[in-house]
């Protein structure tokens, strides 16, 4: 028997009451489907890491999209919970799934559809792991615009909008993302968008499908735009001793004609948060935070573009990786807290000037352990936060008794607060229950909830679709 | 119907911005594509407040409307079916914030696109997406179509540079998405609502991305034998790692013509003509000119132009500014196709689109964004006569088919509107369309936004539209 | 319908059919034209002006009272036909529609009273002004004024009276006829044509303009004409803008003892440039018609063209003269094109300001815009008070912007207009005409 996760479910989003399925059963009736091949119950332990309290449900591997949309016609017959992952390095993000019948592994859909180097796209099956994806790019001399950790599948990553470091001259996955495949709730397969990036044919459900956390559909396939790859890239480190110091050096490079392709300062102590990230990048015994500023293009314009910035350093020394050695920086810095599931951790936006109070926040609450990262071009602020010692919050009345989960929720509380109120937004992406039961995990949508509650109802009207783990409890 | 709801406009607006005469009508049953519909009335609003309440009035009347900005629309996106009654915003043009230190800036839709980069340029920055009709068209227009203009291939379009929405939603209701951070948690109803061609909302307030102006612009000009040898020598520019920020291309018509009333100093038998700019730091640049100019020879394009000045890139861009006019003086009339294929298929579209001319008696004169494989072929015509606008219609729609055959999509930055409902088959299977009918719900479940845009309809037949149809004018043609 | 109630269009317009049609509806009208950035309205830019006549072609509508707003919202400034990529010279459409409105429709107060029966009679309206200045100057005009009588009579007579403050005194002609000649007999001589506006409201601009004539070596000539027409040929009223044509002509017979006819205002030597159009239909009048036209020239262009650019530049070394503006301190000054000068008809763009680059003690500044329409448009700034005062308003904003205390033009309507604008917007920018500015180095 599957039991429930183990808290308080929101109710389903059809509000119907629904029975409790019958494993054996339904493992049957998917096997059938899909051939037993396909279906299995032992979970990826990247799951279990994720939801530590749910039981085993049938994990079913698809082959292609006509086997995704056989599940998924099943289980909106049978009114069941589908949660689907892939590498599971993001699966923590979001709040934990109110129903988990099935669990949909999207990494049987492998492969590239079309590899079109000339024309500058890739359509890649959103089970293939970024690492491939990249790894085809390269050989076709053309750059894959997305860092994000190497086992994480193409269609995690679309879902998730997940981009790294490079997103200061890539962009975000909206804008690397020309059109897609997917798979509604009740198994119609479509597809969105195209190969070319002048096109307005239609609504752009592409952009709507990005970030959107599996509500929606279950996305097959993947169109990628390709960049050419550059003559030449280098990646300037810099030591810095404050938040201020940090501010004040990334407001001047992003107000200056210089155009980094990235823009990243680690927090003390953060550069541990990623196994290669020691080896990869020297870090000076002296450095409070490192400041990685990343370059591309013709070679004259990265040399006068690193050189502008290490004399605008303010301190040294003022190291440059280039080209490999580059490339292994920014594959260590897209690893930079996967595994750290257990613990709290946080990625707020906020805008680009106004981000670095966040940082300022942190490292003044004194709380410990703290690694932060904060991507200055983009405006994103990301941090995993220890449950160790962290000075007795304002006015609690109590000593140090204050449990570590009432110390870590109200920091939490106090960065949600201040992300809102600077523009931004602040989600939890790890650790939920470390905070108080019932912490929302990504915090006040506005009004336009509404209209996303509408458009959920619309394409999922019975809550088949990952439910409970997006905004609102969508 | 009460009947009273002019009179509540009015009472919203102000009694001279709500017009109703026929003479002012027919000012508004046109915007720049091919066809008239009358609307039922122009409301001229000028807060978001206003567009609210008179959105709540026609809603609890069941009248659909349009929200228009300049009408240079070219799809037919801008007229008024179904007795729509207009929703003019063109008073709404200020410029609310400029947020040099965040790069954004928070405009009214109703500004036209050019003076947004004319604001920004003192300070040094300006908005990228710069479609080529943008003195005279809208922000909230270019929102509605996602529009492109010649620096796509490098900076994108609307889309990626749209990152907040004011909307006032089909019932009235005002709402906010996005905001001037970036992935937001949620949907993004920012960027679906972009290229939706104001069919589920309308916009009131825009958060933009700004840009620092580039540091220095280089821009060479090819003469080419073939359209091939053109080809060639951008997939080799792409080859080399360059990513130039314009790349435009002009075919032979196009090329007399320009000759014929401008006097560039094009060779007449030049198959095209290949217009590259490349922007950035300056370090660099003339290097890369170099490697430029040397792929166009290897790739068959011996003669090269690069502009040393101002003054000179100002000559080299003047045939291809003029194009459209001097175009326009080969006949009366002109239907801009617009389709994309991929870029390396440009070639073959372009033979095809010459066939189509021969087999429909038209002349035919293009002109493409070559970056991103954006044709527009220029379909010469008398808007006059009935045979030759049958032909035109007939013509374009194989047009589009040739784009959705060789990989591409029938509508690169015009938008379907009317022009391609019929295209939208081509390239969507009725799965696909319910799909996005499915968002039109969620935002419009009353179907009142711009109705008989962008989805054709449902076949078989659906429902019949109730008694909206009781003040519909007929689309006519001219 | 009623079918026996339908003429169909008028005949005049069909001509006009095939070019009409090449409009292809972009919009690229829209941001030039001054009106349409006030009022937004559809019907006031050249598209919809050339829809609603297409239309009348094509008896989709009928030409009557409805259609007026749109075809007198127009500055015939032909900014929409230099944007046009098919060229659509909306401008003649516009006149064409006013032409053809009023014989159907009969013609207005302003056609049939002041067109057709003062202008021609020059003695007839200088006491007819005189008597205004002379109101004027008891006060009971501005007191009318001020307790709304004027306003309740007309808002757009109100507007007239505001564009100029104060009173001129004695009308240019008078003061010029006290003048004595100064050049010696054998001099070249020049005509010197009498502009309305310079006239009646701003007679010492016209004194500067023959005082640097005088300067430039030419015995100058007052000429006794009346109105050059514009007005008339811009109101549709093809038939009193040629009476009043054939009028000059006359009077000013045989021009081949002047080097050139010469005026400081942009609206008259732009207009009799055309006289040869005006008068196509009298062949007699023809060749007279095209001896005028060659012989004409704008203030900035004459004196260029005759090596005044020099003098100017020379100027301060000259007894008496110095550099513009007050303590020596330089004058940061920039310019508008009045529309008859500028680009769209005589395209005398560079001489004015070539002419304020040569003065010393002059800081020429161009201004964003400098070459749009002021909105004074002869009778429109009358005729349409309030959309007439927002596109000066714009124009103000650009001018401000320079930093400039002093903007320069070489037409009277834009100069009143331009007075009116700087006052409404609390600028302090004094208003003054190139003959002035060369009067004063």
């Amino acid at each position: 028997m599957a039991d429930h996760p183990n808290h308080e479910p929101s109710p389903p989003a059809s509000g119907i009451d629904v029975p409790t399925p019958d494993p054996q059963t339904l493992v049957g009736r998917i096997a059938s489907l899909v051939g037993s091949e396909r279906v299995a119950t032992s979970i990826d332990p990247g799951v279990r890491a994720a939801f530590p309290s749910i039981d085993s449900p049938p994990v079913v591997r698809p082959a292609d999209p006509g086997g995704v949309g056989e599940v998924l016609s099943l289980a909106e017959r049978d009114r069941l919970g589908v949660v689907v992952h892939g590498g599971t390095t993001r699966l923590a993000w979001g709040s934990p799934p109110d129903r988990l019948d099935v669990l949909l592994d999207t990494r049987g859909l492998h492969g590239f559809t079309d590899i079109d180097p000339e024309n500058l796209s890739l359509s890649v099956a959103a089970g293939t792991t970024v690492a491939e994806a990249r790894r085809q790019a390269v050989s076709m001399d053309r750059v894959f615009p997305v860092d994000a950790p190497d086992e994480a599948t193409v269609g995690g990553v679309v879902a998730t909008a997940d981009q790294g470091a490079r997103g200061a001259g890539w962009g975000g996955l909206r804008d690397v993302v020309l059109g897609l495949r997917a798979v509604l709730a009740d198994g119609t397969q479509v597809k969105f968008g195209g190969r070319t990036m002048k096109n307005v044919t239609g609504y752009d459900m592409t952009k709507l499908f990005v970030g959107s956390f599996g509500a929606l559909g279950v996305i097959t396939e993947v169109t990628f735009r390709l960049l050419p790859r550059p003559d030449t890239q280098a990646l300037v480190i810099l030591p810095l001793c404050s938040v201020e110091e940090a501010h004040s050096v990334a407001s001047w490079i992003l107000a200056s004609h210089l155009q980094p392709v990235a823009l990243e300062t680690l927090g003390p102590g953060s550069a541990g948060l990623s196994p290669g990230l020691a080896s990869a990048i020297p870090t000076p015994e002296s450095a409070e935070l490192l400041m990685l500023v990343g370059f591309a293009g013709h070679r004259a314009a990265v040399d006068r573009s690193v050189e502008e910035v290490r004399d605008h350093a303010p301190r040294t020394p003022r190291t440059v990786l280039e080209d490999a050695e580059a490339e292994a920086a920014y594959d260590a810095l897209a690893e930079w807290g996967v595994g750290e599931t257990g613990r709290l951790s946080l990625r707020a936006g906020a805008p680009l000037s106004e981000v670095w109070e966040l940082a300022r926040t942190l490292a003044d609450s004194g709380h410990q352990p703290v690694a932060y990262r904060v991507g200055a071009a983009r405006g994103f602020f990301q941090a995993h936060i220890g449950p160790g010692a962290s000075p007795v919050p304002a006015g609690s009345g109590q000593g140090a008794e204050t449990s570590s989960e009432a110390r870590l929720t109200a920091l939490t509380e106090t960065l949600r607060a201040q992300a809102l109120a600077l523009g931004g937004h602040l989600t939890v992406t790890g650790g939920l229950q470390s905070l108080s039961p019932g912490f929302d995990a990504w915090g006040d949508i506005g009004p336009s909830l509404d209209l996303m509650r509408r458009v959920k109802e619309r394409f999922d009207p019975h809550g088949v679709l990952n439910p409970g783990r997006f905004v609102g409890g969508i | 119907m009460t009947g009273t709801w002019l009179k509540e406009l009015r009472a919203i607006v102000g009694h001279e911005d709500v017009l109703d005469s026929p003479a002012d009508l027919q000012t508004y049953e046109y915007d720049a594509y091919l066809e008239r519909c009358l609307p039922r009335a122009v409301v001229f609003v000028g807060s978001t407040a206003e567009v609210s309440a008179v959105v709540k009035v026609l809603a609890r009347e069941n009248i659909p409307f349009v929200p228009r900005g300049c009408g240079t629309n070219l799809s037919g996106g801008a007229l008024a079916l179904e007795g729509s009654v207009i929703i003019e915003m063109g008073r709404m043009d200020r410029i609310i914030e400029i947020d040099v230190p965040n790069q954004r800036m928070i405009v009214q839709p109703g500004i036209f696109n050019l003076d947004i980069s004319t604001a920004l340029s003192p300070l040094g920055y300006y908005y990228a997406p710069d479609p080529a009709s943008q003195k005279a068209c809208s922000l909230g227009g270019n929102i509605a179509e996602n529009a492109g203009g010649p620096h796509c291939f490098k900076y994108g379009v609307t889309t990626n540079h749209v990152l907040g929405l004011e909307l006032v939603l089909p019932d009235g209701e005002v709402v906010w998405t996005g905001g001037k951070d970036v992935d937001r948690p949620g949907f993004d109803l920012t960027g679906v609502f972009v290229g939706s061609e104001g069919t589920l909302g309308i916009v009131t307030t825009a958060i933009l991305r700004i840009l620092r102006k580039p540091e220095a612009v280089k821009t060479m000009l090819g003469v080419c034998d073939s359209l091939e040898d053109a080809g060639g020598v951008v997939s080799a520019i792409v080859a080399a790692g360059l990513v130039p920020a314009t790349l435009e291309m002009m075919d032979n018509r196009t090329v007399n013509a320009i000759e014929d009333s401008l006097a560039c100093g094009f060779p007449r038998d030049a198959a095209a003509v290949l217009l590259i700019e490349l922007d950035g730091l300056a370090d660099g640049m003339e290097e890369m000119t170099e490697q430029i100019v040397a792929l166009c020879k290897a790739n068959g394009v011996s003669d090269v132009r690069v502009a040393r000045d101002e003054t000179e890139r100002a000559g080299l861009w003047k045939g291809r500014k003029g194009a459209f006019g001097a175009i326009s003086r080969l006949a009366p009339n002109y239907l801009v196709a617009d389709g994309t294929v991929p870029r390396t298929q440009l070639p073959e579209a372009l033979r095809r689109v010459a066939e189509i001319g021969r087999q429909y008696d038209l002349e035919i004169a293009s002109v493409f964004h070559a970056g991103d494989g954006n044709l527009h072929p220029l379909i010469l015509f008398d808007s006059r006569n009935p045979d030759d606008r049958a032909r035109v219609m007939a013509a374009g729609m194989d047009v589009l088919q040739v784009c959705a055959d060789l990989g591409g999509t029938v509508s690169g930055e015009h938008g379907i509107g009317i022009e391609k409902l019929a295209a939208m088959r081509m390239v969507f299977s009725e799965d696909d369309l319910q799909a996005q009918g499915m968002v039109k719900e969620a935002f419009d479940p009353l179907g009142l936004c711009n109705p008989g845009k962008v989805f054709p309809a449902p076949s078989p037949p659906g429902p019949p539209q109730g008694d909206r149809s009781i003040a519909a004018a007929t689309v006519t043609s001219g | 319908m009623d079918s026996t109630h339908t003429v169909g269009p008028p005949e005049e317009f069909a001509p006009f059919y095939d070019h009409v049609v090449t409009c292809g509806k972009c919009g690229f009208c829209q941001p030039t034209c001054p009106i349409f950035r006030a009022t937004g309205r559809e019907g006031h830019v050249a598209r919809g002006k050339v829809a609603l006549y297409r239309n009348m072609i094509e008896e989709r509508t009928e030409i009557g009272p409805e259609l007026k707003d749109a075809f007198s919202n127009c500055l015939l400034c032909r900014a929409c036909t230099e944007s046009c990529f098919s060229s659509v010279k909306t401008d003649q459409v516009v006149m064409s529609f006013r032409h053809a409105y009023a014989e159907r429709f009969g013609r207005g107060f302003l056609q049939r009273r002041v067109f057709r029966s003062l202008l021609p009679r020059p003695r007839l309206m200088r006491a007819l002004v005189r008597m205004v200045w002379a109101l004027r100057k008891t006060g009971l005009a501005d007191a009318a004024r001020r307790i709304g009588l004027v306003g309740l009579l007309n808002p757009k007579l109100e507007r007239a009276l505001e564009l100029r403050l104060g009173t001129p005194g004695a009308l240019l002609t008078k003061r010029l006829s006290r003048r004595e000649q100064k050049a010696p007999s054998d001099a070249p001589r020049v005509g010197y044509w009498i502009s309305c506006g310079y006239n009646y409201v701003l007679p010492e601009v016209g004194e500067s303009t023959v005082n640097v004539l005088e300067r430039m070596g030419f015995q100058v000539e007052v000429l006794k004409n009346v109105c050059c027409g514009l007005a008339a040929h811009g109101y549709g009223d093809k038939e009193a803008a040629a009476q009043l044509a054939r009028e000059n002509v006359r009077r000013l017979g045989d021009l081949s003892r002047f080097e050139a006819i010469v005026s400081e205002c942009g609206s008259c030597s732009g207009h009799l440039k055309e006289y040869p159009e005006v008068l196509a239909e009298d062949p007699e009048y023809a060749a007279a018609a095209t001896r005028l036209q060659e012989k004409t020239r704008s203030f900035s262009e004459f004196l260029v063209e005759r090596g005044g650019l020099d003098m100017l530049r020379d100027g301060s070394a000259e007894e008496g003269r110095g550099p513009v503006g007050e303590d020596g301190a330089p004058v940061d000054v920039t310019y508008h094109d009045p529309c008859h000068l500028g680009r769209r008809y005589q395209n005398v763009v560079d001489q004015p300001r070539d002419i304020l680059r040569s003065l010393p003690g002059v800081r020429f500044v161009e201004a964003t815009e400098s070459d749009s329409c002021c909105g004074a448009a002869g009778t429109y700034g009358v005729l349409h008070p309030e959309t007439s005062a927002s596109i000066i308003a714009r124009k103000m904003g650009f001018i401000e912007a320079t930093g400039a205390s002093m903007v320069v033009t070489e037409c009277p309507s834009c100069m009143m207009q331009l007075s009116y604008g700087a006052r409404a917007a609390g600028l302090d920018v004094s208003v003054k005409n190139v003959s002035q500015m060369c009067d004063q180095a």
